[in-house]
């Protein structure tokens, strides 16, 4: 029996990287996708690439970090498919690397938009459908750049920091619902994200990459955090609430350390 | 095809608890078990994985002697021809003695069955991963008593921050040999080890109370922690190094508070 059977998931920023890979998993296991996106057609790409595989699918575009455009995509999933059962809230921007020196109140702003109230405005108003119906799980995407300097700039990396806070004062929030609420925090995952970063190290001739930091040596992929949120998405995870899980090969597990010192 | 289809699996405190609970999910995933406690609990859990069609073996040890890990490695070995997945799960409570009526004979041996178990688990079986050259996965049983105060008595709750911090420091020191080391902190478990503090509750005519300051409002169920276990095992947690995940229904989340301040 597939492990999402006859759940219903909206999935943001679902028509690239994480989003695209968590919505084809997600469609594999039986659930029922709403890949919704900013851009239009990468949301229909989704959409359609699930459907070709014998899934169920609808894509929708739209600004997950405007209320209006949130509160509709969860309104039209259950107008659809008569339930909200899951929501992963992946949608965010990297904001580039901008030194401390220059970076402004307007460029922050739009950071946390998209990158924190999006994800509050998700459990907002997805937890609207599933309160009264006793059960949801909403996953959020936050980063290990939430958990420690040196994988973001700092917008992205307080972006990221408020959503781990806001999974654990939600989950309380919502006590008793039978809503869970809970992050990921991808480390160094390849996708469209993280190419200028790793360009960025090949520029400044950093033979390194961050990945061969890890204990694993390497860089992750989108379906290394899709399998994760999966997991967090199934009942299997049922005791599992207003955490915030790193997925990093290992990555925050030490202090900054001299590559070859170690024990 | 099941989720740990053909591997190898030893499961320390398997006669009872997280341990059998893990035991019946794993080997119904296709592993093959070495069911591993001291107790005679473990020819029961053997007995029921075998009614249910599965593969298992009984060993009677202790998960803190050295002698006796090595042997269990061995018996894997012997009998299934590899190792590839160890749950170091086998713990003592040691009771809820007051700070100054604890002595140093207790620090130490639950220092030795707690957090010296899971390194000689590490130890032992890492050996034999790394001659097989095809990665792993190791698993230990910390406890949100190793993140904060409260779950366990000093003695307990400092071997639990051990095995926090043994999987950091061996997930490096076992960097680029593919084998990852990870550990699940479990909240309030109904097991054997929590058997006393469920019944009182009982007894006093709160059942129901138990588990309710955690947003999730109740307390888990061993199968709850197996579930995480059967994540970390499989290949799907590939990118998952280093990490101490609790399983607590959202109680490490939130540090104290007053009933219905939360917003």
């Amino acid at each position: 029996m597939p492990r999402l059977a006859g759940k219903v998931a909206v999935i943001t920023g679902a028509g690239s990287g994480i989003g695209e890979a968590t919505a084809l998993l997600f469609a594999t296991e039986g659930a029922k996708v709403l890949a919704f996106d900013k851009n239009a057609d990468t949301a229909r790409a989704t959409a359609d690439a699930i459907r070709a595989a014998g899934g169920t699918a609808e894509a929708m575009t739209g600004d997950a970090g405007e209320e209006a455009d949130v509160s509709r995509v969860f309104d039209a999933a259950v107008e659809k498919w008569g339930q909200l059962d899951i929501v992963f809230a992946n949608a965010g921007i990297p904001g580039g690397w901008i030194p401390l020196r220059d970076q402004t109140p307007e460029r922050w702003a739009e950071i946390l938009r998209v990158n924190l109230i999006g994800p509050f405005l998700a459990v907002k108003h997805a937890s609207r459908h599933m309160v009264p119906r006793g059960q949801g799980s909403i996953v959020c995407t936050a980063s290990v750049a939430g958990i420690n300097a040196n994988a973001g700039i700092h917008p992205y990396s307080a972006s990221k920091a408020g959503v781990i806070s806001l999974v654990k004062t939600s989950a309380y929030s919502l006590a008793g619902t039978g809503v869970r609420v809970n992050a990921v925090c991808p480390g160094i995952i390849e996708t469209g994200m993280t190419r200028p970063t790793i360009a960025r190290l090949r520029e400044l001739g950093r033979e390194v990459q961050m990945g061969k930091l890890t204990p694993l040596r390497r860089n992750g992929m989108p379906n290394e955090i899709a399998t994760m949120v999966l997991y967090l998405a199934s009942d299997e995870a049922s005791y599992v609430n207003g955490q915030a899980i790193a997925i990093d090969g290992g990555l925050t597990a030490s202090m900054p350390y001299d590559v070859g010192q170690k024990s | 095809m099941g989720r740990l289809e053909g591997k190898s699996v030893i499961i320390t405190g398997a006669g009872s608890g997280i341990g059998r609970a893990a035991s019946l999910i794993f080997t119904r995933e296709g592993a093959k078990l070495i069911a591993v406690d001291k107790a005679d609990g473990v020819d029961e859990t053997v007995k029921l994985v075998r009614a249910a069609g599965g593969t298992a073996e009984a060993v009677k040890a202790d998960a803190g002697l050295e002698s006796d890990v090595a042997a269990v490695v061995g018996k894997a070995v012997s009998t299934y021809g590899k190792l590839d997945v160890i749950w170091a799960n086998a713990g003592v409570s040691g009771g809820w003695v007051p700070l100054h009526d604890q002595t140093v004979e207790q620090w130490n041996e639950i220092l030795r069955v707690n957090l010296i178990g899971p390194f000689l688990a590490v130890k032992h079986a890492s050996r034999q991963m790394m001659k097989q050259e095809r990665g792993g996965s190791i698993i230990c049983t910390a406890s949100v008593a190793g993140l904060k105060a409260n779950a366990g008595s000093s003695p307990y709750s400092a071997s639990k921050s051990g095995v926090i911090s043994l999987v950091q420091t061996t997930s490096y020191a076992l960097s680029g040999t593919g084998i990852r080391v990870n550990a699940i902190c479990p909240g309030l478990i109904e097991t054997g080890m929590t058997r006393k503090t469920f019944e009182t509750a009982r007894e006093r005519g709160k059942g129901d109370k138990i588990g309710q300051i955690n947003p999730t409002q109740r307390g888990g169920v061993p199968e709850e922690i197996a579930n995480m276990g059967l994540f970390l095992a499989s290949d799907e947690a590939s990118y998952v190094n280093g990490q101490a995940i609790p399983v607590d229904g959202g109680l490490t989340a939130s540090m104290p508070y007053a009933g219905k301040l939360r917003p």
